[in-house]
């Protein structure tokens, strides 16, 4: 079965009761030596974080609370702020485990590494030296149906026929240019982002389409692209924005682990509970 | 006689009321307890405070509301599955999944 986001993963000593310690795990990473992230471990405490190693890998943890962990935006930046560290200042491309995955101790920690071993290694080739960049592309919707009216003939005249009362029914009349501007909108928006992603083709090695949020976006999209060619990913989104400056808003966020390109998905076996 | 007639249509009518009832709840019960709304309104609410629409104290206080909703819907599902959830889980490896092969522009969810 697999792990859900808050799962709390350990050996088989029973229950945690109150006032346990954990280990959250927030990557895994390559590396031989032992390191240290700084006091930056999730929960407030200022605990450190710091390696856990099984031969080449390493869990990056920090001691906690035998808790569940909510998904609030507090908790979600602690957990991506250590990824962050590692990408920016230890020029590392990690695996990023879900939020909020716990182990019980230590030892249940190497247990996993050994188990997954394998699929992270070949996991960790694939994903060296690549990084994710986000991209949200957010347009403003009263300007783009002014727009629309302008230049879309039959939106047009059926918008004038509805004010000069020329229907006989203003309702249906009104249900139909709801439905056109709909539909215009639409194609609008899939042709827009087509064009972003044709232009981006050749400066990202994959991409990914994630589900616009609220009405002013009409693009959000990850980009999987090699660190060497950051730079010029980064100077590519700048000369796209120029040229759609005024008809589209841009946001721009990474570098990132590739957190839209891989997926962790725990296997656990149920302990009998007492 | 009519107490022997009321006893045996009575039933089978009666069961299809329940199974009915029952399906309404089941859909009312999943529609409450299905996390996605919950996902989708915690990445709408960032987005505000992301575009300046709500302070950083508005954005906590709604937060707080939605994560007590996400409480319970975890708590839900656990008594749903049977199991409880706090109880720690052994180990048994993990399934890694990689997507970054080049197909530029293609749509996941």
């Amino acid at each position: 079965m697999a792990a859900e986001a808050g799962e709390v993963v350990g050996g088989p000593e029973g229950r945690a009761g109150a006032g346990e310690e954990g280990i959250y795990v927030y990557c895994v990473i390559e590396i031989n030596e032992p390191r240290t992230f700084g006091r930056i471990g999730i929960g407030g405490r200022g605990d450190e974080v710091y390696t856990i190693h099984y031969r080449d890998l390493a869990a990056v943890v920090s001691r906690t609370p035998l808790m569940v962990y909510d998904p609030t935006r507090e908790n979600a930046l602690a957990h991506d702020r250590v990824n962050a560290v590692i990408v920016e200042e230890h020029d590392m491309t990690p695996v990023p485990m879900s939020f909020g995955t716990l182990f019980k101790t230590e030892e249940d920690v190497v247990e996993f590494l050994k188990d997954t071993y394998d699929a992270l290694h070949d996991v960790l080739q694939k994903m060296k030296g690549k990084l994710e960049f986000g991209l949200k592309v957010n347009w403003n919707r009263e300007e783009v149906i002014a727009e629309l009216e302008r230049e879309h003939e039959e939106i047009r005249r059926l918008k004038a026929e509805i004010l000069n009362n020329q229907r006989s029914s203003t309702y249906f009349a009104r249900m139909q240019l709801g439905r056109m501007v709909e539909q215009a909108l639409t194609e609008k928006s899939n042709a827009y982002v087509r064009e972003i992603y044709e232009q981006l083709r050749d400066s990202a090695i994959a991409s990914r389409s994630n589900k616009p949020i609220g009405d002013k976006m009409i693009m959000n999209a990850a980009f999987l692209v090699e660190r060497d060619k950051a730079e010029a990913f980064d100077q590519k989104l700048q000369e796209i924005e120029r040229r759609y400056e005024g008809k589209l808003r841009f946001t721009r966020t990474g570098p990132w682990a590739p957190y839209n390109f891989v997926t962790i998905r725990l296997q656990l076996e149920r302990s009998a509970v007492v | 006689m009519l107490f022997r007639l009321l006893s045996l249509p009575v039933a089978l009518p009666a069961a299809g009321i329940r199974f009915c009832l029952q399906q309404v709840l089941n859909a009312a019960e999943a529609e409450l307890m299905d996390p996605e709304p919950i996902k989708e309104e915690l990445l709408l609410l960032q987005l505000k405070l992301e575009e300046g629409e709500l302070t950083e104290e508005e954005y906590v206080e709604r937060e707080a509301v939605l994560m007590q909703r996400w409480r319970e819907v975890r708590a839900y599902r656990a008594r749903r599955l049977g199991e409880q959830r706090s109880a720690p889980a052994e180990p048994a490896g993990a399934v890694v999944q990689w997507s970054g092969e080049p197909r530029a522009g293609e749509e996941q969810r």
